[in-house]
Formats: structure tokens, C-alpha cells, sequence
């Protein structure tokens, strides 16, 4: 069966190899460049003939050439998903990019891929889309500005709510019982009141728990 | 009553009745654009025919108007005429179409039914829409001519508010 089957795969490669040969002539190229018979899909996947650097002009204008070099698929992959996760979708209600199903999330995801795919840093991603979309387009909100008041005010409200429960904690009984009338409406058992005391001397008597 | 617990109190809703003084007279459908005085985005569009493109950079020169528009948008349908007379009755401007989450047959069938005073483009990757910030149709630009995005319009567009808008754009 090992003899049957190599000369099957070099057929297999050599069929490859032809289609490779095909494709890499200068007429099937020519045939390319030839533009018009071609569909504006086709075009838009394969990319115009005078980009030949395959780079978006509304890219570079805003962030220049990618200083990275290329990264490798997984790079790619792991890239992409970690930003399409911070990038809010703008046709949902508070979803990001990666969670949402829409097919304007999906073109976005595409745009990552594509600028992530060229080398292109996480934060140059990000602020491409901030110069469409505003800061808005971040699910996180970036630590600068009045933005810093969301990260800071939080941790200050909890921090004066425990300073006030903790002094209202230690404050001695009797200033609150003195200072406020309305503490003491409810029933409150105290040896101090004469009325009171006369039944509770009976019941401790009664219960032998008398001294 | 506590003077401390009044001052809190005041703390909390001065702020609060202030913020809403400031923000009352504005509209909360008008989705603030980033791009308003920045360059326009220097996208290519492709046609829908599927033969050329344009680069919308080398139109600088003269106003452009860039709308985004579906076949499936009502608002986008009921603006078509208004933006078809002002494209015809503005030669000077460029009027310019970007189907949205639209095939470009859908798009081919309704203008060869209404009629088409100018091109509209395909952007079927979406790059064309991500770049201008577009959340949804119809959304129309007024770029001048030195490519500097002064307008964006949310909603449907009349006459009087194109002829608005683009005596903005021919500043």
C-alpha cells in the first residue's frame, strides 16, 4: 500500500506546484492588474494594484507605517481577541466588539484582525478607532482628564461612608441617648426608672435571681 | 435638621441640578461626532457596478457630501429625493452615496427605480463606515474643500437643512 500511495502525493504536488507556477506568471498577474472584469469584492479582497504594500491610505494617515514587524498567526489571533474585547461595539447596548453578533461587530473584528495582521500595536488599534468613534468606542475608559474622577470617587465615597460608621460606632450610648428624644419613644428596660424598678425587683424576687 | 447633613445634601444636588442646566438644551439623539474640523477619513470607495473606485482625497477641491444609506432605512428612502435635487441643483458640490449593510444589488435595483442624481459606493468590508464613525443610516457628512469634515447629520435630510448645512461647507 506504501508504494500505491507516494506516487499518488506526487501527483498531488505537482498539481500544486502548477497551480503555484499559474498563479505566480507575469500573465495571470497582468490579468490581475486588468481591474475592470474583476468584482469590487474581488478587488476589495485581493486589494487595488497601486497599493502594492497592501496598507490602507486612511490608516496610514492616521497612525504611519507599523513600526512592529509582522506577527505570526497565533500573535495574530491572541491580539485580536484581546483587543476586539476591549473595543465597545457601536450598534449594541454596552457590548464589546468580541461579544456582539451584529455584522457591523464582525467588520470591526475584521478591521482588527486586518490592522493587528499589518503589525500594528494594541494601542494604535485602539486609537484608530478612537478618531472615528470618540473615546466612547472604549469599554474602559482611559485614566486621564475627568475620567479619573470614575476610577478616584467610588474608593472616596466608600472610604467617608467607613470613617462615618466608624465614628458613629465609638460614640458613647448616653451622648446619643441625651442628644436625641426620639432614641428613647421605644421601650427601654433601665434600672434608673423608678416605675420600672418597683416590677423588676418583684420578678428578680420571684425568680430567686434577687442578690 | 443637621448642618452637616445639610451641607452633604447640598453637595450631592448642586452639582446634579447644574449639570442638567448645562446639558438641557441639548439634543439627545445628536450623536457628537470626533471627525467634526478633523480631516475626512481618505477612504476608497468602490463602485457599485463593480468597476472603479474613487479615493475620496482626490476629491479636495470642491464641498463633498458623503451620505450613508440602506435600501432596508425608511428614513433613508424618504430623504433620496431631497438629496437627489440637491445634488442636481449644486453642481459645485459633490454628492456622494455609501450603501450600508446593504448589497450592492439591492442598492443597483432601488436607484435604477428612483433614479440617481449622483454615485453612490459600496463598502463591503465596512472599513469606509468604521473610519467615519458611522453608528447607523442614514448618516450624512459636509466635508469642504480642503477635506475638512464641518458637518455631520443624524436623520433624514430636507432641502432647507442641505442648503444649511452646505452654505457651512462652502465656507
Amino acid at each position: 500500500m506504501k508504494s500505491m500511495k507516494s506516487p499518488l502525493r506526487s501527483r498531488g504536488r505537482l498539481r500544486v506546484a502548477l497551480i503555484a507556477s499559474l498563479v505566480a506568471s507575469p500573465s495571470f498577474l497582468r490579468a490581475q492588474e486588468a481591474g475592470p472584469s474583476l468584482s469590487a469584492e474581488t478587488k476589495s479582497i485581493l486589494g487595488s494594484p497601486d497599493k502594492g504594500s497592501g496598507l490602507d491610505a486612511d490608516v496610514i494617515s492616521v497612525l504611519g507605517r507599523p513600526e512592529d514587524a509582522k506577527p505570526s498567526e497565533s500573535v495574530v489571533n491572541e491580539r485580536a481577541t484581546d483587543i476586539a474585547a476591549k473595543l465597545r461595539c457601536p450598534v449594541c447596548q454596552g457590548v464589546s466588539i468580541a461579544d456582539s453578533p451584529s455584522s457591523m461587530a464582525t467588520k470591526m473584528r475584521g478591521q482588527v484582525r486586518d490592522l493587528v495582521t499589518k503589525g500594528y500595536s494594541e494601542e494604535q488599534v485602539m486609537s484608530y478607532f478612537e478618531r472615528s468613534y470618540g473615546e466612547f468606542v472604549r469599554l474602559e475608559p482611559p485614566l486621564r482628564g475627568l475620567n479619573v474622577m470614575l476610577w478616584i470617587l467610588p474608593g472616596l465615597v466608600l472610604l467617608g461612608g467607613a470613617v462615618f460608621v466608624f465614628r458613629k460606632a465609638n460614640q458613647p450610648l448616653t451622648a446619643t441617648a441625651n442628644s436625641g428624644a426620639a432614641s428613647e419613644s421605644g421601650p427601654k428596660p433601665t434600672d434608673a426608672d423608678p416605675e420600672l424598678a418597683k416590677y423588676l425587683e418583684r420578678i428578680r424576687r420571684d425568680s430567686g435571681t434577687s442578690s | 435638621m443637621n448642618k452637616g447633613v445639610l451641607a452633604i445634601g447640598l453637595a450631592v444636588t448642586v452639582p446634579l441640578i447644574g449639570l442638567l442646566l448645562v446639558n438641557i438644551h441639548r439634543d439627545p439623539t445628536s450623536i457628537s461626532s470626533p471627525l467634526i474640523e478633523k480631516p475626512a477619513p481618505d477612504v476608497r470607495l468602490m463602485e457599485l457596478s463593480g468597476g472603479g473606485s474613487v479615493q475620496l482625497s482626490s476629491l479636495k477641491g470642491r464641498p463633498v457630501v458623503v451620505n450613508f444609506w440602506a435600501t432596508w432605512c425608511i428614513p433613508c428612502v424618504q430623504e433620496h429625493a431631497a438629496l437627489s435635487a440637491g445634488a442636481r441643483a449644486n453642481p459645485d458640490v459633490t454628492f456622494l452615496g455609501v450603501v450600508y449593510e446593504d448589497t450592492a444589488e439591492n442598492a443597483r435595483g432601488f436607484l435604477a427605480q428612483r433614479g440617481a442624481a449622483y454615485s453612490s459606493y459600496a463598502d463591503d468590508d465596512g472599513k469606509a463606515s468604521i473610519a467615519f464613525g458611522v453608528y447607523g443610516v442614514p448618516e450624512t457628512f459636509f466635508i469642504d474643500s480642503k477635506g475638512t469634515i464641518v458637518e455631520k447629520f443624524v436623520g433624514p435630510l430636507d432641502g432647507d437643512t442641505l442648503r444649511q448645512r452646505l452654505a457651512v461647507a462652502r465656507r
